[in-house]
């Protein structure tokens, strides 16, 4: 069971920081990136960070970033739902920007820093937010969990950061979690067994505020 | 069982078992992206490949023949079966609708193929890159 | 998804060139509309040049008091902009109004404005489809028709244009910057950078193959209450079925724009003097050519009646 201490947080920090994480060394090529000697093969070579780690990969062109971590580096963590974009299971975090890694190339992320449901905790080492999902029972079959738990890390450190959303009221300040915020900014992350209200709940404890 | 004498309280009128907040044994396997779901186990020791539906293009009908001879010369397949070479099957008990084989259409994007390929990428696109696998006249007779 | 070669733009120059010279060569930017429909194959290109890498992305005020936006912004970034927020907010409000978080992070400025149409039946490479293959016919039309354009159709096709953002730059008189294949510049206004359909709704721009969208200019703010009112079948994460961009100021006059109901959006500025007189004369004059289907009749009386809450918001 997870500490109530792992809990008791409202403003600290949410995402892991990458401050840890190694530098990739190595300038990026800004022209071609395709195999060297292989004269526009449909293969290219990219290397990226994922939870810390450099990793390097030779992968088809047409490789979404969702099957490069999934199929390639087997961090089968983060989920295929629809493979369009349209369901959220895929949220990974680049950058520190939540995406939908169904619809890019893993070929576009030379360079990036990538944080999947993985790198955010392990079972016994929680991330708050995970273990608010399992406190109040945010998920049944668990397959749109991870995106459910990477989107939620995201919308705080959106709202903190002033991202305005569909329902904020007054544009010019600045952007508050509410329940209604929360809803609008989790859109883009379904859940068929419709755990919903239990989500909002773990987000709104992380968030410290009531759901 | 008979209902012969009043009901006392229970363990679940006690809440003691049923209404607690206990945590799910599988939550933080799920919330960790650990759990292992059925496509998501791994043996380095073996070789996978890839399989990807071919769906009818039709709702309704009779498939008299397919052509998968360009989509077996694909980059990467290893094979392709269709519903033609499978014979029809017999439903199971709690089957409603049929199952893979036979040449009838019931559904529009019925599966009536796959394509088996090393990735999925290749798997994926032989089965489009062939346009439909069965073209012309006849070869799918909608109803 | 066909098998295609990649590389990284070195330079607008060269990018516009080499998707000039090969017509199966396309540009990727934040990839979700282009990948969405690679992975469907009704995009098919065998060479894809990422332009991510361009300097493209900056926001910045210009010598006239308007505002630079480069073209590979992305949406959430331009939505959150200190001055989009505060004097051009119906721009703001129209971005968060569309896709999810996750798509507003990665989608682009120029990616939004050329995202295509999502009419089903171009999504399904199954049934005909002039746009997506000329001279098929539209499978829309006789077909379930619900969602799709009442103004500005044609017998060829009657898809809708989905963007929200796109409203929004029509409204405010955005301007669209591009760099061609020779080196040549131009800006086009946005009122005539979408085409209506006519007999060839497989064009849907007006700019030439390989010419490069650099940036949306933007002119100095005109004040005004700034409203997007997007009327769906969810509260989040749909398309509109009619939406009103509008800038109404503080004497009843304004700009509005809808969304939602033709291949492009849709102004007026004849609609726009009618605007003091309400809804039922400025939608009116807006719709005046529509044609609608027997299924998206509704959205005649829809954009009035939206129109009519717009105007009644901003009276406050």
């Amino acid at each position: 069971m997870p500490s109530q201490t792992q809990l008791e947080l409202s403003r600290r920090d949410l995402l892991i920081s990458s401050a840890a994480t190694i530098a990739v060394t190595g300038a990026v090529t800004p022209a071609a990136a395709q195999s060297p000697g292989n004269e526009m093969a449909h293969t290219s070579k990219v290397s990226f960070t994922v939870n810390g780690e450099r990793r390097d990969l030779e992968v088809d062109n047409r490789t979404s970033l969702l099957d490069a971590l999934r199929e390639h580096l087997h961090l089968t963590g983060t989920k295929k739902g629809c493979d369009h974009g349209q369901c959220g299971a895929c949220t990974v975090m680049v950058d520190g920007h939540r995406i939908n890694s169904c619809l890019t190339l893993a070929v576009m992320h030379e360079g990036d820093r990538i944080t999947t449901i993985e790198g955010l905790g392990q079972p016994g080492n929680l991330h708050p937010m995970q273990a608010a999902f399992v406190k109040h029972d945010g998920f049944q079959c668990g397959y749109c969990t991870p995106g459910q738990i990477c989107s939620s890390v995201a919308v705080l450190e959106e709202i903190k950061a002033n991202i305005p959303s569909h329902v904020t009221g007054d544009l010019t300040a600045q952007a508050v979690v509410t329940p209604v915020e929360i809803r609008e900014r989790m859109s883009g992350n379904i859940c068929r067994c419709g755990a919903y209200s239990n989500i909002l709940d773990a987000i709104s404890e992380v968030a410290g505020i009531k759901a | 069982m008979q209902f012969d004498t009043p009901a006392t309280t229970n363990p679940i009128d006690n809440l003691k078992v049923v209404g607690q907040p206990i945590h799910r044994i599988d939550g933080q396997l799920k919330t960790t992206g650990r759990a292992m779901y059925a496509y998501e186990w791994h043996d380095p020791n073996m070789r996978y490949a890839y399989g990807y539906p071919v769906g009818s293009a039709i709702a309704k009908g009779r498939i008299t023949s397919m052509d998968v001879s360009a989509a077996k010369r694909s980059p990467g397949v290893l094979a392709v079966v269709t519903t033609l070479d499978i014979g029809e099957r017999k439903k199971g008990k709690f089957n409603t609708a049929k199952l893979f084989g036979g040449d009838e259409v019931q559904h529009y994007h019925q599966a009536i193929a796959v394509v088996v390929a090393e990735t999925f990428e290749q798997a994926r696109r032989s089965r489009a890159g062939q346009g439909r696998l069965c073209r012309g006249k006849g070869c799918i007779r909608p109803r | 998804m066909r098998a295609f070669t990649y590389e990284r733009a070195s330079s607008v120059e060269a990018a516009a060139k080499a998707v000039a010279s090969n017509a199966e060569t396309k540009f990727i930017a934040g990839g979700t509309n282009l990948l969405d429909l690679m992975k469907l194959e009704i995009e098919t290109p065998t060479h894809l040049i990422d332009i991510n890498g361009l300097g493209l992305d900056r926001i910045e005020s210009t010598p006239e008091g308007g505002l630079r936006i480069g073209a590979l912004v992305r949406n959430t970034d331009l939505a959150a902009h200190e001055t989009v927020r505060r004097d051009y907010g119906l721009l703001s409000r129209a971005l968060v109004a569309g896709a999810s978080g996750q798509l507003r992070n990665k989608a682009t400025t120029a990616g939004n404005l050329l995202q295509r149409t999502r009419c089903p039946y171009f999504y399904d490479p199954n049934q005909p489809c002039n746009k997506r293959q000329p001279g098929s016919g539209c499978s829309a039309i006789g077909g379930f028709s619900r969602q799709h354009a009442v103004v500005g159709v044609s017998e060829s096709c009657i898809a809708t244009h989905p963007s929200d953002m796109a409203i929004a730059m029509r409204a405010l008189d955005a301007v669209i910057e591009t760099v061609k294949a020779d080196g040549s510049r131009r800006s086009v206004p946005i009122a005539d950078f979408h085409r209506l359909p006519g007999d060839t709704p497989d064009i849907e721009t007006v700019l030439e193959r390989g010419e490069f969208i650099t940036a949306v200019l933007l002119p100095p703010p005109i004040g005004g209450n700034h409203i997007y009112r997007k009327v769906r079948d969810r509260a989040s994460y749909a398309f509109a079925l009619v939406s009103v961009g509008a800038v109404i100021q503080s004497d009843g006059t304004g700009r509005i724009a809808v969304g939602g109901v033709a291949h492009k959006p849709w102004r007026i500025e004849a609609a726009e003097a009618e605007l003091p007189k309400g809804a039922r004369a400025a939608a009116g004059v807006l719709l005046a050519d529509a044609h609608p289907t027997e299924q998206n009749r509704f959205k005649v009386d829809l954009v009035e009646r939206t129109l009519g809450a717009v105007i009644a918001e901003a009276r406050g």
